[in-house]
């Protein structure tokens, strides 16, 4: 559905060296003056440019009125973050038809997204226009019937296709109908727009991969154009043009899997305010009042990141005693060293240490943002690693706490428990490393952890998980093929197809589902495709992907397959995996050169003996391959 | 009238919007002789020559400036009040 690729998120200014320099100028000229013309010539000219291995993302959108400026707005903010968009605007007032009957245009194009833009006032003019000609009966019924229509369509397309469906809410009316009165009635109109929102909201979450788009706080912000909406149902000002782009392209992001995962913090001025080096413990601020209060909240909003399941790292140069002393003991520290998944407080330059973070933590650059107050380094880290996404500490510290939170770069399609997780996750990674350098050798050290690894097929509720991993996984990736939860499980009931899982235990923790194998149906009739193969980079280098393989041959072979044909699809991102299936025994096929074969029966395929115990799904045996 | 830089930069807006070659538009190119020119990019032409020249057109004049001769004039009328 969405191809590899791993560049930079949004954040125009950051792509210097990322973005191809044709793209770039066309960006910075649109840049420099936002005007819708330049917005559409660019994505003519964007559409000539664009690289052919960016991601491809097809946008759908069904309205009920003019929106046309935001394809190109979309394309534009797509490009920006290295996505080349295709949007596909369904006819004025047929969101309905679009997604109920069979042979629709909708399902032809095969969106990744589908957006559903409905104006309340042309969907159901008489209740927004003449809201106090209806009796409470009426009212009621009017906001029903409209529900109604959005949850159809919605559940229509959602029947249909796996894309990400994101739904506007409607604008509250810009004044009050009944005066004073409007302020303490639950039956007013703007008391049932709201309630309708709400309905919206639990459509959304009762439903996968469905997003609300929030139109009624944008309008509330930024009002509608008046004149154009009554001469061309054209509403959308250039400024919220521009709004409702970032949130679409937030979308697109998420959809291609370009979200970051750590939060990388500098200390002195960042932190706490002060340099600790030469102010001490007793001298920086931090604490209850200002300026104090502002590092304090830019704290909190850290940790609400990572309690999101964004992981937190300090990259400071600092001494490393003056920094403990401050996590330890000063009493208005917010954030706790268990908090922090990787540190690096040296005086070694930020560049090197950024590029540690991201090994300890086995991710790519691509997933950090590093905040500083301090422009050089900032500038440094811009020009050196052009995949970080850099924040510069506005002037003022009152700004601190909202220049993190207004971070939009941390949305993963279906948010599953195991973000939440993820940072006790590597801590505990933490706690095996210490481990490890204290074994005597690698295979003590692994037989230390008593792992234990479950192979399990795929069912209703480690869909997400699975759909999300194939999503996010980026580095150990053989074909890096995105599949959405509901693609996954419509997937898992054909003929020939097995979606395997794997969890992994130590004694450190529980990994959670970790890896994840696609068999379908090959080319010839005896061969099975392996479709994915992955595994979250957590658990590199323990034999994980050993026992997934293995599992996966001996499934191959209860389904009657004779041999396995791998493919390595090569991204930015996957070279480590690039001899995965050579190493493990395939041999290279005769018609081209980057998939391999394996016949079931022949090969020496095993599991690592480190392994405290190794469960695989009721029809399968250990032993089964080389037998 | 507008200057000649303002006309250049009018001409560069309807070029953009229309899918025109900007020396190709003089005073005879209006909305039925420009395929693009439907009601839609209208509006974004409209709104498109606000932005670039910070103005605002009335409701009466949004349906008059069919030409590039017309947005000329209406346009010198705002920038030199």
């Amino acid at each position: 559905m969405v191809a590899p690729g791993g560049r930079a998120s949004k954040v125009p200014a950051q792509l210097n060296g990322v973005v191809p320099g044709g793209v770039e100028s066309r960006l910075a000229w649109v840049r420099e003056k936002p005007t819708i013309s330049r917005y559409l010539a660019a994505t003519r000219q964007l559409r000539l440019l664009t690289p052919p291995d960016w991601p491809r993302v097809r946008v759908a959108v069904l309205r009920n009125f003019t929106v046309e400026p935001i394809e190109a707005y979309t394309c534009v903010k797509g490009a920006s973050a290295g996505i080349a968009v295709d949007v596909q605007i369904g006819g004025y007032d047929t969101a309905m038809r679009d997604s109920l009957i069979t042979d629709s245009w909708l399902f032809d194009y095969q969106p990744d997204v589908v957006i559903i833009a409905l104006s309340l006032e042309n969907l159901a003019p008489t209740f927004f226009n003449r809201f106090l000609t209806l009796s409470a009966a009426q009212a009621n019924e009017a906001a029903q019937q409209t529900a109604s229509i959005i949850r159809q369509i919605v559940s229509a397309i959602r029947e249909r296709t796996t894309a990400t469906i994101a739904i506007h809410n409607f604008a509250l009316p810009r004044h009050s109908l009944e005066g004073l009165a409007e302020t303490r009635s639950m039956t007013s109109l703007t008391s049932r727009i709201r309630s309708l929102n709400q309905e919206l909201v639990a459509l959304a979450s009762g439903m996968g991969n469905v997003f609300i788009v929030d139109f009624e706080r944008m309008a509330e912000r930024t009002p509608i154009d008046a004149r154009n909406w009554l001469v061309a149902r054209a509403p959308f000002t250039p400024l919220i043009l521009e709004e409702l782009s970032d949130v679409y392209a937030r979308i697109l992001r998420a959809r291609a899997g370009r979200s970051r995962k750590v939060l990388v913090l500098d200390c002195d001025d960042t932190l706490w305010g002060g340099i600790i080096g030469e102010d001490h413990i007793g001298g920086i601020r931090l604490g209850e009042a200002y300026p104090g209060s502002a590092y304090v909240g830019l704290q909190e909003a850290a940790l609400n990141l990572s309690k999101r399941g964004v992981l937190l790292a300090l990259c400071s140069a600092n001494n490393e005693a003056d920094v403990d002393e401050v996590f330890d003991h000063h009493p208005s520290m917010v954030l706790r060293k268990s908090d922090i998944s990787a540190r690096r407080v040296n005086w070694i330059d930020k560049a090197t240490n950024l590029r540690a973070i991201a090994s300890d933590l086995n991710l790519g650059l691509d997933s950090l943002v590093f905040v500083d107050d301090d422009p050089h380094q900032c500038e440094m880290v811009r020009t050196l690693l052009p995949t970080v996404l850099v924040v510069q500490l506005p002037p003022e510290p009152s700004e601190y706490r909202a220049a993190i939170e207004s971070l939009e770069c941390f949305d993963a399609v279906g948010l599953t428990d195991e973000d939440r997780r993820r940072v006790e996750l590597y801590r505990n990674e933490q706690a095996r490393e210490v481990a490890r350098q204290s074994a005597s050798s690698l295979d003590e050290y692994y037989r230390s952890l008593e792992m234990t690894a479950e192979v399990g097929r795929i069912d209703e509720i480690s869909a997400t998980r699975i759909a999300q991993l194939t999503q996010k996984t980026n580095q150990f990736n053989l074909t890096t093929r995105r599949h959405t939860a509901e693609e996954l499980v419509h997937l898992a009931g054909q003929p020939g197809v097995e979606i395997l899982s794997i969890r992994v235990r130590d004694r450190f923790g529980d990994a959670g589902l970790v890896g994840v194998a696609i068999l379908v149906p090959g080319a010839h009739a005896d061969e099975a495709e392996i479709d994915t193969f992955l595994l979250s980079c957590r658990v590199l280098g323990r034999g994980v992907e050993d026992v997934l393989l293995y599992a996966t041959a001996i499934q191959g072979k209860a389904m009657g397959y004779r041999c396995l044909r791998g493919t390595y699809v090569t991204t930015a991102r996957n070279q480590a995996v690039a001899t995965f299936y050579p190493d493990h025994g395939f041999s290279r096929h005769v018609e081209d050169d980057t998939s391999w074969s394996l016949v079931l029966g022949e090969a020496d395929l095993a599991v690592p003996g480190w392994f405290a115990t190794i469960t695989l799904p009721s029809n399968m045996k250990i032993g089964a391959v080389t037998a | 009238m507008i200057g000649a830089a303002d006309e250049v930069r009018l001409k560069q807006v309807l070029a953009e919007i229309f899918e025109l070659d900007p020396s190709t538009i003089d005073g005879t190119t209006s909305s039925d002789k420009v395929e693009r020119w439907d009601s839609l990019q209208h509006i974004s032409m409209i709104v498109s020559v606000e932005q670039e020249f910070g103005v605002r057109f009335s409701e009466e004049e949004m349906s008059e400036l069919l030409s590039f001769e017309r947005l000329r004039l209406a346009l010198a009328s705002k920038l030199t009040q």
